[in-house]
């Protein structure tokens, strides 16, 4: 198992979320909407290339939509194995955040 | 109102995102924009987004493009790279020929430096220091006096040793045998660590004067004069008429100090005479466990200024004037144990001088014209690739993959570049060096050692970088669109751009940079060698020997050497002798001078100081070698007395320092760089003509003359000017000298114009050299020159066929296309030449010789003439061929 950057996990989760509509501009809105962390199109984009190559998503081009110069998306997808690290991944963070929740809120509270 | 991207964010999108994900990225940022949009945020908004997103894109694609992992180099790529050598047979060979001069010539500097600044065997953390002086930027080497002194007070040496150099005279049953040996004392092998391969090594004892003579002698030696006999312990051997026993033969490793085959106990019958007095010697020692050389430094070094601080007070209480071989700016130093046999004008070594810098440039400029043309070659053929490349990107491969295709490609090629430089310079190195006659200390290797391997490879780097990496930058540098247009109008007018008309400049600057260079050289070459019409002496007819008396009083010393001088006079074969501290032809110490500006009528035409070379000569010096004074008087008896300060220039230093003015009468003194203090004024009483202050530019240097005494120096040089072979004599001074005095030694007998051969031989070594290098290095810029202009003549077939149908007139086709060639090579011949004329000028010296600037003017003519044949030839020869061509022909072939 590989390990995962923050990017690259709100990526991974936005392009399970978005399942066949997970092109970079969908990403891109689907991170900020949820997490509020906006994120440059390029970042997204060289993350992605990062991913292909470990073989974690799987990209195909478009067919060219109505838009300037009739540039096409690209739209990613997860692979089994890039399914299995973002569990592996998710299980880990979770594991280690078990009942630290409540002590983290308490110290929260302190610094208000 | 429907709110608008921005334009600046869109420009630098376009600008930046590169690659083969670019139009997706683009694709994304104007979803985004739309998606804000949608959105309903105020237009304002919107755009500052689009902005923001838009450079933060641009700046991720970038930092995307230069990390590391994007580089990961594959066996596919060694694979390409040797089937690219396959398949371009030609320029991978003119390549790697090319880089394979290059490379060693690039390394040599450094790879001296290493060979030179090494320990001694045995010594691998350089715990062997040498004790010496330094004065001004000249060595000195430690006295008697010195080394008593350093025996008794340095704390930071577990053990010193002294040695000087002497040239022992065999007589080997009647015939004489001149061996290289020194004097030394028995601690020297302690501190070395090596026994006797037979016998023993000397010991303390042997010291003693009265105690039997002794000697160990070197394998070699053993060998080749005594047959390897294995009872040569004990046996009887002559030295210079003197009866000596043989108890020891040294293993074959051991030479010290430098290539030393015969090893005497080192005797001084006095050295009560306290620091800076007796006989030179060269002293060195083992640090103390736990002294760092900084801490034995500073130790010498406040001993030495206690010793200056008694001897000033001393010398003002007595009313004595400033003597030169006092402590007067000396500067103690212990430094490592290569400063034994080499003497640079730094304490740091070669590393610490200004001019090995200098050099390392110079040597590196090769390489680096090498590398220049080979990548125009590269781009040549790289552009004939344009189309893989656009193949390549369409299939989803990065920028960063070419290019590192690429970069590896061209390693490969640079690697058995570097592979065959550093064959050519371990073979080279050590082949050259004898063939000069130059023998090095016995601890040098000239061999490979892995900081030149290392450094090989760097280079090697830096090479598949200049000449492959940056010609596929300027082929890789668009989208996918541009490429694949590219690719395809490849075929018909394409141009190299301004990449290669930069590179084109560069090459023929630094070509014409290398040919005046070398011709510079050549010129310095013909203005250097000597002949009696050159400075007047009879180099050829005068012996110069190396007067020592081992004594620190100074009658002995003077009534020996005016025995001495005496003695040879009475030779029939000897016209005339006479001594001083340094001959014509050799190099004179450099001093910086003062010249006094408060004198009346002061013209000076430069404002000093000014760097002059000195020596101090016996009053009759002029005489004895027939150099008859300019103006003003020799030196006589007057000048010797304390109160005379008096002082001989030569010709350029008068002509420099007072110009067109009587300089008789003038008065110039000794001064220095840093804030110690001036010497006396000194009165100048006389000119003289050229006599050969420095030995490679004998007749151009400033050059004085101080007034020395018998006795005021020990050693001194003498000249004995014969009739006939002087080298013939050089026997009877050694005899006469034993009967003036068994202790004085006479070492170095040379006829003087043989001192000098020898650095001229190395002068013009060096020179044919540089000529080959310059001659490899033009026939490759050339071809270089050649093959892009040809090319870039021949993408314009189409439009010179549309041209022609058009019905413009050949020969303002064949103008315009030479203009181009023209303005390239005006350009750099331009760039090139007040480089070539400073570089010579400036750091060859080459100043007040007419064959000198001729040789430069001479050479960059030759260098541009060839250039410009290059160029006409590679724009013509395809310019006729499509003229030549239909021009219906020409455009359904293109299109």
């Amino acid at each position: 198992m590989g390990h995962l950057g923050e990017l690259e996990q709100l990526i991974l989760f936005a392009v399970t979320a978005l399942g066949d509509n997970a092109y970079g501009g969908a990403i891109r809105a689907h991170i900020e909407g949820r997490s509020g962390r906006i994120v440059s199109s390029g970042a997204i984009n060289t993350t992605l290339g990062r991913l292909a190559e470990r073989r974690l998503v799987v990209g195909r081009v478009g067919t060219p939509v109505p838009g300037r110069a009739g540039r096409p998306r690209k739209y990613y997808a997860l692979t089994p194995a890039g399914a299995r690290d973002l569990k592996a991944s998710y299980t880990t963070i979770r594991s280690m955040a078990g009942g630290v929740l409540q002590r983290l809120a308490a110290l929260a509270e302190q610094g208000k | 109102m429907t709110p608008r991207r921005s334009r600046i964010g869109r420009l630098l999108a376009a600008l930046f995102i590169r690659g083969a994900e670019a139009p997706f990225i683009l694709r994304d940022l104007e979803d985004s924009f739309n998606h804000d949009v949608s959105r309903g945020l105020a237009p304002a908004e919107v755009r500052r987004r689009d902005l923001r997103n838009s450079l933060a894109s641009a700046g991720s694609v970038w930092a995307e493009s230069l990390r590391l992992s994007a580089w990961r180099p594959s066996l596919v790529d060694v694979r390409l790279g040797l089937r690219t050598i396959v398949r371009t047979p030609w320029l991978s060979f003119v390549a790697v020929c090319a880089l394979a001069i290059g490379i060693p010539v690039g390394l040599a500097p450094m790879h001296a430096v290493d060979a030179l600044e090494r320990p001694l065997p045995g010594d691998p953390d350089g715990r062997i220091r040498t004790l010496c002086y330094w004065r001004d930027t000249v060595h000195e080497h430690a006295t008697a006096g010195d080394y008593a002194l350093w025996r008794t007070s340095l704390r930071s040496f577990g053990a010193l040793a002294a040695y000087r150099p002497t040239t022992v005279n065999l007589d080997m049953g009647g015939a004489g045998l001149s061996v290289p040996g020194i004097e030394t004392t028995a601690s020297t092998f302690g501190i070395l660590r090596t026994p006797a391969m037979l016998g023993r090594v000397l010991r303390d004892d042997d010291e003693r004067s009265g105690a039997p003579g002794v000697v160990v002698i070197g394998h070699d030696l053993w060998r080749a004069q005594f047959g390897g006999d294995p009872d040569i312990v004990g046996r009887p051997l002559l030295i210079s008429g003197v009866p000596f026993s043989v108890v020891g033969v040294m293993p074959p490793a051991f030479r010290f100090p430098t290539s030393h085959q015969l090893w005497l106990p080192l005797r001084m019958p006095d050295d009560g005479g306290g620091p800076r007095s007796g006989a030179t010697l060269v002293v060195f020692g083992k640090l103390s466990d736990g002294v760092t050389p900084d801490s034995a430094q500073a130790e010498l070094q406040t001993l030495t200024s206690s010793l200056a601080a008694g001897d000033l007070s001393r010398r003002s209480s007595d009313g004595e004037k400033a003597d030169p071989d006092s402590f007067h700016r000396l500067r103690a130093a212990v430094l490592p144990a290569w400063h034994l046999s080499f003497y640079f004008p730094s304490p740091g070594g070669l590393r610490a001088l200004p001019e090995f810098s200098l050099v390392q440039v110079l040597m590196l400029a090769p390489l680096f014209v090498a590398c220049v043309n080979v990548g125009l070659l590269i781009l040549a053929q790289t552009s004939t690739r344009a189309s893989e490349f656009a193949l390549r990107t369409a299939l989803g491969a990065g920028r960063g993959r070419i290019l590192t295709q690429v970069f590896v490609e061209f390693m490969v090629l640079a690697v058995m570049a570097a592979g065959a430089g550093l064959l050519i310079l371990d073979w080279f190195s050590g082949r050259l060096l004898t063939a000069l006659g130059i023998t090095l200390p016995y601890w040098i290797d000239t061999g490979l050692n892995a900081a030149t391997v290392v450094r090989g490879l760097v280079l090697a780097a830096g090479c598949a970088v200049i000449a492959g990496v940056v010609p596929a930058i300027r082929m890789t540098g668009r989208s996918i669109d541009a490429n694949i247009k590219r690719a395809r109008a490849s075929r018909s007018g394409n141009r190299l751009g301004g990449l290669s008309s930069a590179l084109i400049v560069i090459d023929v600057a630094v070509a014409v940079v290398a040919i005046g260079v070398a011709g510079g050289l050549w010129g310095k070459v013909l203005a250097t060698k000597p002949s009696v019409t050159s400075d007047g002496i009879r180099s050829e007819e005068i012996l110069s020997v190396t007067l020592d008396v081992p004594s620190s009083q100074r009658q002995h010393v003077a009534r020996a050497q005016a025995a001495l001088v005496e003695r040879l006079r009475g030779e029939p074969d000897v016209r005339a002798v006479t001594f001083a501290t340094a001959l014509p032809r050799m190099d004179h110490p450099v001093r910086l001078m003062d010249v006094d500006r408060d004198a009346a009528a002061v013209a000076a035409p430069a404002a000093g100081p000014f760097k002059v070379r000195t020596a101090r000569i016996a009053i009759d010096f002029f005489d004895e070698l027939a150099q008859p004074l300019v103006a003003g008087r020799g030196f006589d008896s007057r000048d010797l007395k304390e109160d005379a300060d008096t002082i001989i220039v030569n010709t350029t230093f008068a002509q420099r320092a007072f110009g067109s003015t009587n300089p008789i009468g003038r008065r110039v003194r000794q001064t220095t760089s840093d804030r110690a203090p001036d010497g006396p004024w000194l009165e100048i009483v006389g000119v003289v003509g050229h006599m050969g202050v420095h030995a490679l530019t004998p007749s151009q240097d400033d050059g004085v003359y101080l007034p020395l005494a018998e006795g005021d120096v020990n050693p001194v040089r003498l000249a004995i000017w014969v009739r006939g072979d002087p080298a013939v004599l050089a026997p009877r001074v050694h005899e006469l000298a034993r009967a003036v005095d068994p202790t004085a030694r006479i070492a170095m007998p040379i006829p003087l114009d043989e001192m000098f051969e020898g650095d001229w031989y190395l002068l013009r070594a060096f020179v044919v050299g540089a000529a080959l290098l310059v001659g490899v290095l033009l026939s490759l810029a050339a071809s270089a020159l050649y093959a892009i202009l040809s090319l870039v003549v021949s993408q314009r077939t189409r439009e010179i066929g549309i041209r022609v149908a058009l019905g413009a007139n050949q020969w303002a086709i064949a103008r315009d296309v030479a203009r181009r060639a023209v303005v390239q090579i005006g350009a750099g011949v331009l760039l090139g030449l007040p480089f070539a004329g400073a570089l010579c000028y400036e750091f060859l010296e080459l100043t007040g010789s007419g064959s000198v600037p001729g040789a430069v003017a001479m050479a960059s003519v030759l260098g541009v003439s060839v250039m410009l044949l290059v160029s006409v030839t590679a724009c013509t020869v395809p310019t006729l061929r499509a003229l030549r061509i239909a021009p219906m022909d020409a455009l359904r072939k293109e299109g």
